[in-house]
């Protein structure tokens, strides 16, 4: 899972620097919470070199009407200077300066600025300017933008732009969500077919780690809808998500959403022939045992074939005492 | 191990000295092209900034114009 965090972090942090993500390759190895404290550090240095510039700027749209101020913001200081320069004007003043540019430089100044600066005045914007720019950012497939902004907007702003966003926009965009949380709540209001959608644009894509990297920022409560509808589709694109949850070593992030998942769905999951791997068996019990996830342990159980329950069975994991009396409490009957 | 470029990256974050740590295992010629890539985007910056403010005045209103530069340009005119 570090690995997927970790390349969208190197992809941030090339965008914060104006470099291709390529040259930035060899930082992938990096834990992405090291490299997110990086970015944060590159953005404050960047800004903070010449913060002093800029405040004489802002001093500058005090002396002139709005009209002129935005006129110089689009055609002599570009999009992310104009980015810096809002971050310590007065959020009000900046917001009524705002309303004197086109959407599309918003759109502009958006991709270059930083969220976290920026959110005073992203408050005091009028809503439609907001959707207007989340639309444009769609248009334009910005969705590392709108991943940083989602966590900066109101939700119910955000849903306006979702509602004609497709399936495809939300795996990207969640990709590049900063806030689980926020990422949670557009999801809750997604209806199904949106949501199952995802799955299907991951499968058509093949980027079925993107939908994993998706699944383990979600709630258990949102994961395991997720994992239900992705139930629903053919063997093929549900061994491709195990594949990628295999792959990336995800069942802990996994595992509390496992005991919502219905059994129906969850046994199109456990059933596959990826999961009779016994390394992937091994790992099932390893990581439940270790985070004591009885319930997830117990489901999976409850819904396994009687090919799986034989791998289960010759587990070297569940011949550890310690291991076997924890999976004994938790449902575990040796049958074979 | 803090390696020269380690140290100059925390330097140019203006961190403290192991803050970086965690990319100690990436080989110093990388941790070179990142502290690199760093002075080049603050070099980009800085003739962004130097162009843009030259340009804006040219927007300033001639009655403003003065004013302006001196506020831009508090060490002297450009």
């Amino acid at each position: 899972m570090s690995d997927l965090r970790s390349r969208v972090e190197v992809m941030k942090l090339a965008r914060e620097l104006g470099i291709a993500e390529a040259d930035l390759e060899f930082l992938r190895p990096v834990d992405a919470g090291a490299l997110r404290d990086l970015r944060g550090s590159v953005a404050d240095a960047l800004f903070a070199n010449h913060r002093s510039r800029f405040e004489l700027l802002a001093a500058l749209t005090r002396l002139l009407p709005n009209g002129i101020t935005a006129r110089i913001a689009q055609h002599a200081l570009g999009p992310l200077l104009s980015s810096r320069i809002a971050a310590v004007l007065k959020p009000d003043d900046a917001a009524g300066l705002a309303c004197h540019l086109p959407a599309s430089f918003v759109t502009d100044i958006a991709s270059n600025g930083d969220p976290g600066r920026l959110l005073p005045v992203i408050a005091r914007l009028p809503e439609d300017l907001i959707v207007q720019v989340g639309l444009d950012l769609l248009d334009r497939r910005e969705y590392l933008t709108l991943g940083r902004f989602v966590s900066s907007v109101d939700l119910e702003i955000i849903m306006r732009v979702v509602e004609r966003a497709t399936s495809e926009d939300l795996l990207a965009v969640g990709l590049f969500t900063e806030e689980p949380a926020a990422l949670d709540g557009i999801m809750r209001r997604v209806d199904d077919d949106t949501l199952g959608g995802v799955v299907r644009a991951a499968a058509a894509g093949g980027h079925f780690d993107d939908a994993v990297t998706l699944l383990t920022a979600l709630s258990p409560e949102s994961c395991a809808r997720l994992m239900q509808l992705a139930a629903r589709f053919d063997e093929p694109t549900r061994a491709g998500v195990v594949t990628a949850i295999i792959a990336n070593d995800v069942w802990p992030a996994l595992m509390p959403a496992i005991p919502d998942v219905p059994a129906d769905a969850l046994a199109g999951f456990v059933n596959l022939p990826e999961t009779a791997d016994p390394a992937v068996v091994e790992s099932i019990v390893r990581h439940a045992h270790g985070l004591d996830a009885s319930a997830a342990f117990a489901h999976v159980l409850a819904v396994a074939d009687a090919e799986h329950l034989t791998v289960f069975e010759s587990s070297p994991a569940l011949a550890d005492p310690a291991v076997r009396e924890w999976a004994t409490a938790a449902g575990w009957k040796a049958t074979v | 191990m803090t390696t020269d470029n380690l140290a100059r990256l925390e330097g140019q974050l203006r961190l403290r000295d192991g803050a970086l740590s965690a990319f100690a295992g990436i080989p110093d010629l990388d941790l070179g092209r990142l502290a690199d890539a760093i002075d080049d985007a603050l070099r980009r910056e800085s003739q962004a900034l130097e162009a843009g403010t030259q340009e804006a005045l040219g927007f300033v209103p001639g009655p403003l114009r003065a004013m302006a530069a001196k506020l831009l340009f508090p060490r002297g005119a450009r």
